[in-house]
């Protein structure tokens, strides 16, 4: 083996090692939808899923996390965060995820809690219950391991401000 | 009794809790209203994160994209973005409660009737403006009964004129209409430059007064506004004919989206159109004036009770003008002349007004050619009297000019 091969080997060694961290155990794809109300085959309204484009103030959008565990192995304590997109404003009890505990942040992530015990301040230091408006970030938490292959979806609702 | 008392209290004390939670609802949750809206072009990004752990070994964490990732790291994830489109809505309103009166009589320039545009939308717009001068017919008003229905029955004889407030726009959410200042001092455009989103501008239509028209006549007038693009200042923006409900989706560029209600001149009475109208009008006010002269033989030189028109009988003249009209009418005169083969009678002119005005009475020899107050000592050398009303009052105002003639 001369020097060059080696270094060749060495390099695709390298090249492979990065490959192999690059790849993590869970694919997460995040989309963005609008419901429309479409006429089916039979001539029944329907509501259909397109990807938000013609988004105006007012208008609902769904927030949807795709997620996949594609590695061999079990993935244990997953937790989804997402954070709300600026100008949304999230719509109550919108959120959905199958056996996930969910809580919300009304202080920019710091802390989560279940709704009935979120609250804020106002300038005076007040405490008031926590408005949706004031929701900040949202957080599935599994309530079970992912095992390698299980995938599902997390999603919330807001509405453009 | 006492314990009854309590209880009443109690239930005072409940209701106004409950009056006071039901206030803070409807200030802290205003529904439905999106009067702020997100601007246009606005981008959306979202992005979630997943944290987990493999055996007991916490993973890095994976950020999701558009597409699905599974590359570990804060940063090797993507946003998922949609950009904010242009949604289109404005409002016209007439800031008229009434058909507008004030300068509005025969001959007057610069009548004005007043409209608010409000920028609805979600982003910075131009918006085209037209007068549409009503034919004559009866219309449909803003205004309480019975001004609800009107007729138009005239139209401006000159240019309709379009002018944009001076002052400039200002938030539509308190917003101060504007007063009429002159021309010279608005801005005589066609079209609204650059107005933000919730900002409001007072928009006048003035026209000028035909002479021929009497009290109570009618011209209606609406504005129509038409959102064209904005972000070009000094110049009108290319009018948005169409909103994007046609064209295919795209989550990257601005599309347009008509949200506008139905203005009453609409071009489309059904769909949002991107244009809003109002209408206004404008209601002559003057003068109504009628005139009636009345004559009695009074006596002859028979001396007989039924007198007749014979040489030497005198005759009395009643001139009276009756104004049944909107407005006072100002310097009036009441003229007559002194008709051949009868002679003036001394002392025999008396006038009256019934608000308070005193007529200046006077007398002429040469046919009305001159006047003097002072009446001649000859009365066979009248030939015209007349009485001066500085004013003869609205709705019942009413001058009286008396003066007798012997028959010669």
């Amino acid at each position: 083996m001369n020097i060059k091969n080696t270094m060749i080997t060495f390099v695709l060694l390298l090249a492979m090692q990065t490959a192999a961290l690059a790849q993590g155990h869970i694919r997460l794809q995040s989309v963005a939808e609008v419901e429309k109300k479409v006429m089916n085959e039979e001539g029944k309204i329907e509501l259909k899923r397109l990807p938000a484009t013609k988004v105006v103030p007012g208008t609902e959008v769904i927030f949807s996390q795709h997620y996949e565990n594609i590695s061999g192995e079990s993935a244990e304590n997953a937790v989804i965060t997402n954070p709300i997109p600026e100008h949304m404003v999230y719509q109550p009890a919108s959120a959905h995820g199958m056996d996930t505990k969910i809580t919300f942040s009304v202080d920019n992530g710091k802390s989560y809690n279940i709704p009935a015990k979120l609250f804020v301040f106002d300038a005076a230091g007040r405490k008031f219950p926590a408005r949706p408006k004031d929701y900040t970030h949202i957080r599935w938490t599994f309530e079970h391991p992912l095992p390698s292959g299980a995938k599902g979806t997390v999603s919330f609702r807001a509405i453009l401000e | 009794m006492k314990t009854q008392r309590t209880q009443k209290k109690r239930t005072v004390r409940w209701l106004s809790t409950l009056v006071l939670f039901g206030v803070v609802l409807l200030i802290g949750f205003p529904s439905g209203a999106w009067a702020i809206g997100t601007e246009a072009t606005t981008s959306i990004d979202n992005r979630a994160v997943i944290n987990y752990t493999v055996g007991t070994v916490p993973q890095t964490l994976i950020e999701s994209s558009p597409g699905g990732n599974s590359t570990p790291g804060a940063t090797n994830g993507a946003d998922t973005t949609f950009v904010v489109d242009n949604m289109v809505d404005l409002s016209v309103q007439t800031l008229d409660a009434a058909p507008v009166s004030t300068n509005v009589f025969p001959g007057s320039t610069e009548s004005v009737i007043r409209f608010q545009v409000n920028n609805e939308g979600n982003y910075l717009q131009d918006f085209l403006l037209t007068a549409i001068e009503q034919s004559d017919g009866s219309y449909t008003l803003p205004f309480a009964a019975p001004d609800d229905t009107l007729t138009d029955n005239f139209n401006s004889n000159s240019f309709v004129r379009i002018y944009v407030d001076a002052d400039g726009p200002s938030a539509t959410a308190g917003y101060t209409p504007s007063t009429w200042d002159g021309a010279g001092v608005e801005s005589q455009v066609n079209y609204i430059d650059e107005l933000e989103r919730d900002e409001s501008i007072t928009v006048y239509i003035v026209i000028d007064i035909p002479i021929a028209q009497v009290n109570g006549d009618i011209a209606v007038y609406g504005l129509s506004a038409q959102v064209a693009q904005g972000g070009g200042a000094g110049s009108p923006g290319a009018a948005i004919n169409s909103d994007d409900s046609g064209t295919a989706d795209d989550a990257a560029t601005v599309q347009i989206v008509f949200r506008d209600g139905i203005g009453i001149d609409d071009p489309d009475q059904v769909n949002p159109d991107g244009y809003h109208s109002s209408r206004s009008a404008f209601r002559v006010e003057t003068a109504a004036l009628e005139v009636t002269k009345n004559s009695t033989l009074i006596s002859d030189p028979t001396g007989s009770g039924t007198p007749h028109h014979i040489p030497g009988a005198v005759v009395e003249y009643e001139i009276t003008v009756d104004n049944t009209g909107a407005s006072d009418a100002n310097d009036l005169v009441i003229s007559d002349q002194v008709q051949a083969n009868t002679t003036f009678v001394f002392n025999s002119v008396s006038v009256s007004n019934n608000d308070g005005v005193v007529p200046v009475v006077e007398y002429s020899t040469d046919g009305g050619g001159s006047w003097s107050t002072t009446q001649p000592a000859d009365p066979a050398l009248v030939t015209n009297i007349r009485a001066t009303n500085s004013h003869v009052r609205d709705a019942d105002g009413s001058a009286t000019l008396v003066f007798q003639v012997e028959i010669d």
